[in-house]
């Protein structure tokens, strides 16, 4: 079958004061029907931008090089305006960062809604409003009919974000790209929107491409990860693998960073190991891998060569020379196979 | 709501106007134009009967103020709200197409810019003949670009808010989110700067009255009240000092609203 998402090449670059800024450099990745992808790396290693070129919807000074973007089965890339216009949130919805920016701010909360089911639908207003508000029940927002003519200010974030959902799915898409859903939420707002992004998924049957930096997320919500590093996906993994073990030295790292919770090192000892350093200037790229000026088991090829996709695994994906005679084994192997 | 003195000094004075103007036939025992047949009330100086004095025609100035001032606001109020309709449009426009369209759309704004409109409008009328029609038509051809610069500015900016992503990940159309999610955003600055360009247009609309080509005798317009006591200023000065004085009353209350409004947005 083939996957309702596939991503191969995709370069997306920004042309500032003759800088080229190479956020996406050749990415590949897929989503199956009724899968979750968690896209996860730093903040600036390009993972918005990914998603924002899956909707072609990029800022004037982006542009999509190359690559090709086969969604259901043709190439958005190929497409007119006019039929990508047709195609975002009728087939794709979009969820964004930050709640309390992404509603219009002098349009009721519920028509934001409305305006996209008469969009795509052809719908009478009344019509649209039943529709509307059956979906903001759909998405456990409480008072629904109160909430419907609420201005976004007058909302919480966490109900902004429940809006949000409910806008993106007005379009009954079959993939939803959430960027960051819950980066802006409190805690406990955060497990209550993940609690229901999952169960709608498994409701409505949707794909999910999860972006976000926060690996308890991830672990939570993914069925596969992918690790995004300086434009490039560095490892690609099932989830429960990628958390046991992982291969890229970067994955590495980022799991070591993660701070856990545990009394016993009152006395001082120290249970997380910082990643030092930062995203590499993305207008001015390291040589070789772009992860060695960081790498704490960088070889001498590592400085010249960019490291090639290695198949170490079943499913598994690492862009490091580490895995170079293992890779090349198992892929023959997959050949034989 | 914080106290804003600026805006209360300007709603005031513009209260005052505005009333006073609109309510003139019922407030006023004088006709604006009639002529006084005894040669000793013409020129005569500020009393109670005539608490702005009259002038060469025995016509009572307070009057004659106050319905110049229907005129005037009138036609400004009128030209303003053509001139922030098209205005607003088309630098929305500009504004959400962007790139080329938008360099195009705006080199025309700035080569409308660059003519001197008291010049534009004297030839326009020695063509096309004086009167208020003609006026209207000229002060609404010399305002809108401000609008339009000021719009393409708000719709830039707005542009790169989120909601605007919002709406075009949903797949809205490009009508659609101009009208409904971009100009509604932007009215605050719109009306800020509407208001300011009305003080303008009454300038510009007693400049052009003042040269003899807008409200034409015996109409009364601020302007046109001027020209009428310019030649017996030394002798009569409360022919040309009252409309004078309305003129800046009017503008400076324009000007005050507008800022106020302006700077209660920023805070």
């Amino acid at each position: 079958m083939n996957p309702l998402l596939q991503v191969t090449g995709l370069q997306t670059y920004f042309f500032k004061d003759k800088k080229i800024l190479r956020a996406v450099d050749g990415v590949d990745f897929h989503i199956n029907a009724g899968e979750t992808l968690a896209l996860v790396g730093e903040s600036g290693c390009g993972k918005t931008t990914t998603a924002f070129s899956i909707f072609r919807l990029l800022p004037p000074a982006g542009k999509i090089m190359g690559g090709a973007i086969e969604f259901r089965g043709r190439n958005l890339l190929a497409l007119s305006e006019k039929q990508m216009v047709a195609v975002r949130g009728r087939e794709m919805g979009l969820i964004f960062q930050d709640p309390s920016s992404a509603l219009n701010p002098v349009m009721r909360a519920g028509e934001q809604i409305a305006e996209v089911i008469r969009r795509h639908f052809r719908e009478t207003h009344r019509a649209a409003k039943q529709q509307a508000l059956a979906l903001m029940e759909k998405v456990q927002l409480p008072n629904v009919e109160m909430i419907y003519d609420n201005y976004p200010h007058q909302l919480s974030g966490g109900l902004r974000q429940r809006i949000l959902i409910a806008i993106a799915l007005a379009g009954k898409p079959a993939l939803i790209v959430a960027d960051e859903p819950t980066s802006a939420l409190d805690v406990s707002i955060q497990s209550q929107i993940l609690a229901l992004l999952k169960q709608l998924k498994e409701e409505l049957q949707l794909s999910l491409l999860l972006i976000t930096h926060d690996l308890g997320v991830v672990a939570q919500m993914a069925d596969r990860v992918a690790v995004m590093y300086a434009g490039k996906i560095v490892e690609e993994a099932p989830t429960h693998a990628l958390f046991t073990a992982p291969l890229h030295p970067y994955t590495v790292a980022l799991l070591n960073a993660i701070p856990q919770i545990s009394f016993s090192h009152l006395g001082g000892q120290k249970k997380f190991t910082p990643l030092l350093g930062v995203v590499p200037d993305l207008t001015n790229l390291p040589s070789g891998c772009t992860f060695h000026p960081r790498c704490p088991v960088r070889m001498e090829e590592c400085q010249h060569k960019i490291p090639p996709k290695f198949f170490p695994a079943e499913n598994r994906i690492v862009r490091c020379f580490k895995y170079e005679a293992v890779g090349v084994w198992e892929a023959k192997a997959v050949e034989r196979g | 709501m914080k106290y804003n003195r600026q805006l209360l000094i300007g709603f005031s004075f513009l209260g005052l106007m505005l009333t006073s103007s609109i309510f003139a036939p019922l407030l006023l025992r004088h006709d604006p134009n009639a002529l006084a047949s005894p040669a000793e009330t013409r020129h005569a100086s500020p009393s109670f009967e005539h608490w702005f004095g009259t002038d060469q025609f025995g016509r009572d100035v307070f009057t004659r103020v106050l319905y110049g001032g229907r005129i005037s606001l009138l036609i400004a109020l009128a030209v303003v709200i053509c001139a922030v309709a098209f205005g607003a449009l088309y630098g929305a426009i500009a504004g959400y197409l962007g790139g080329w369209w938008d360099q195009i759309f705006m080199r025309v704004v700035d080569a409308l810019l660059a003519f001197p409109v008291v010049f534009l409008a004297v030839t326009l009328m020695a063509v096309f003949g004086t009167g208020l029609k003609w006026l209207i038509i000229i002060l609404i051809l010399s305002s809108w670009m401000d609008v339009a610069r000021v719009v393409r500015a708000e719709v830039l900016s707005l542009k790169q808010r989120p909601f605007i992503f919002k709406a075009r990940a949903a797949g809205l159309h490009a009508p659609r989110i101009l009208f409904y999610h971009l100009l509604p955003n932007a009215f605050a600055t719109v009306l800020a700067a509407a208001i300011l360009r009305v003080a303008e247009v009454i300038l510009l609309e007693s400049a052009l009255s003042f040269l003899g080509l807008g409200a034409q005798p015996p109409t009364a317009s601020w302007g046109a009240i001027l020209n009428d006591g310019k030649a017996v200023f030394a002798t009569a000065w409360w022919i040309t000092t009252f409309p004078g004085l309305a003129i800046v009353t009017a503008v400076l209350s324009f000007n005050l609203i507008g800022e106020g409004l302006r700077s209660s947005q920023s805070k």
